[in-house]
């Protein structure tokens, strides 16, 4: 739990945006969800809320984005900063060094790891595969 | 004359049938029928608002948007030549691709932050995902779904969505076990789909009396169990996207004869629709989009359980 904590904290989400909220530790990590899907019976294999923190530490894009107004630490990267970022992964760019997310004009793009100088970016493939079509059609509608 | 190229492989029985029912509205229907539509979005209100997001594909993508005045969070897109989920906004979740007349189901359940809600099947999840911001995020929802490669597709449109109030569940809808917890149920059912035969043929292809009269079974098998599972005095809504009346006013009479539940109006503000087809016990209270309303086909009935 100190570990979600922790991520919540780098990220400056205020603890009190999850007030309310059941979070509970899995093997794959922390996922959060409302207290009254408690109350709908269970069964094998049924999945629930949404999965926050990984076990790493690391939070997934989908948390990210969903919880996109209240994150302090994102980084915003311009055009050609994202069309790198899709292509090669990473990007040179000057940050506070963490887990951030990396948003494109208010667009909650994922999850990025900074060490101050380069920042990576960190979703999953479908993810980015998702991200970089919508890119083609932007440039494609600039020309 | 109509073109039945359009329709695909569609049997003569589905001509004469809707002949014989909508008499000299008939070709009015076929024409509307195989009419493209303006594509349409619903906005996710849990992260960004609908003038907002406008201006984001206005100015990325050139297209236009014009707002749906009786939803209230979609847009009809206009000058579009990219498909509308292939963009950044999308692959992000601030936005759903959706026909217009399939928001109206959610609109008429009216969820409310905090409930128990139960969507008996979910998948793909566009109606689920409207009900979370509905909800705003908040209570519970039950997405049922029997098709496993389908819940597949609901479970990625729940995380793109943001949702985290949903469980979700694989299994059959007519055998969920519990008690009557559920403020409201939606029960959006697998149908013949004969709203969507311009879409895809596979709908024409397997369209028979035969498998029209199985899928009203299933119909009621469904709806039976999401009524057994609401509270009573809680809301039921029924819908589907054909314009059987063996998959519509006909499994909502059979409701009202042998289940507890009884039958209220469905109203939607601003909204141009038709009631039911006549001769029906629920005629006056149900909701009928036609494809002369330049949407996609839609039943919609709206049922309160009692003691
Ligand atoms: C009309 S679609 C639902 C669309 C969905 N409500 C939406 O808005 O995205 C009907 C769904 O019912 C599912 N289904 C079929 N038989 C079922 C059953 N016995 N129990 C639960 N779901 C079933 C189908 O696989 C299909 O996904």
């Amino acid at each position: 739990m100190k570990r979600f904590w922790k991520t919540i904290d780098d990220l400056g989400i205020p603890r009190k945006v999850l007030d309310g909220l059941v979070i509970e530790g899995s093997r794959r990590g922390w996922r959060i969800s409302t207290p009254e899907l408690d109350k709908i019976p269970k069964t094998p294999n049924d999945s629930y809320g949404l999965l926050a923190v990984r076990e790493s530490g690391k939070p997934t894009s989908f948390f990210l984005r969903a919880f996109h107004k209240h994150i302090r630490r994102t980084v915003k990267v311009n055009l050609e900063e994202l069309e790198a970022l899709l292509s090669n992964g990473q990007v040179e760019k000057k940050s506070e060094s963490g887990w951030v997310l990396i948003t494109f004009d208010e667009i909650p793009i994922g999850c990025g790891y900074s060490n101050g100088k380069i920042l990576k970016l960190e979703m999953p493939k479908d993810d980015i595969k998702r991200m970089t079509a919508g890119l083609n059609n932007l440039l494609a509608s600039k020309k | 004359m109509i073109d039945r190229e359009k329709f695909g492989p569609l049997p003569d029985e589905f001509f004469q049938r809707y002949e014989e029912l909508l008499g000299n509205k008939a070709d009015k229907f076929f024409e509307y029928l195989v009419k493209p539509l303006r594509p349409s979005i619903r906005v996710n209100t849990l992260k960004i608002s609908p003038d907002e997001l406008r201006e984001k594909l206005e100015k990325h993508y050139g297209w236009k948007l014009e707002e749906v005045k009786w939803v209230g969070y979609a847009y009809y897109l206009e000058n579009i030549i990219q498909n509308p989920g292939a963009t950044l906004e999308h692959a992000a979740g601030l936005y759903y691709v959706q026909e217009t007349s399939s928001m109206i189901p959610v609109i008429v359940l009216d969820p409310k932050p905090g409930e128990l809600v139960l969507d008996i099947a979910a998948a793909p999840g566009s109606k689920t995902t409207q009900l979370c911001q509905e909800m705003e995020n908040m209570g519970g929802i039950l997405a049922n779904e029997a098709s496993r490669g389908r819940i597949a597709i609901l479970y990625n449109n729940l995380k793109r969505f943001g949702a985290v109030n949903v469980r979700v569940r694989l299994g059959d809808g007519r055998r969920i076990p519990g008690e009557a917890i559920f403020d409201r149920s939606l029960v959006d059912v697998p149908c013949s789909s004969e709203a969507t035969i311009s879409k895809t043929w596979l709908t024409a292809k397997r369209w028979s009396p035969g498998f029209i009269h199985h899928l009203s079974k299933l119909q009621k098998g469904l709806l039976r169990s999401a009524i057994k599972l609401t509270k009573p005095g809680g809301t039921i809504v029924y819908s589907t996207c054909t314009f059987e009346p063996e998959e519509n006013e006909m499994v909502i009479d059979w409701a009202l004869e042998n289940l507890p539940v009884e039958l209220e109006k469905v109203k939607v503000k601003a909204l141009e629709a038709d009631r039911g087809l006549p001769g029906f016990q629920c005629s006056d209270e149900v909701l009928r989009i036609w494809p002369w309303h330049e949407m996609e086909g839609f039943f919609i009935a709206k049922l309160v359980r009692v003691e």
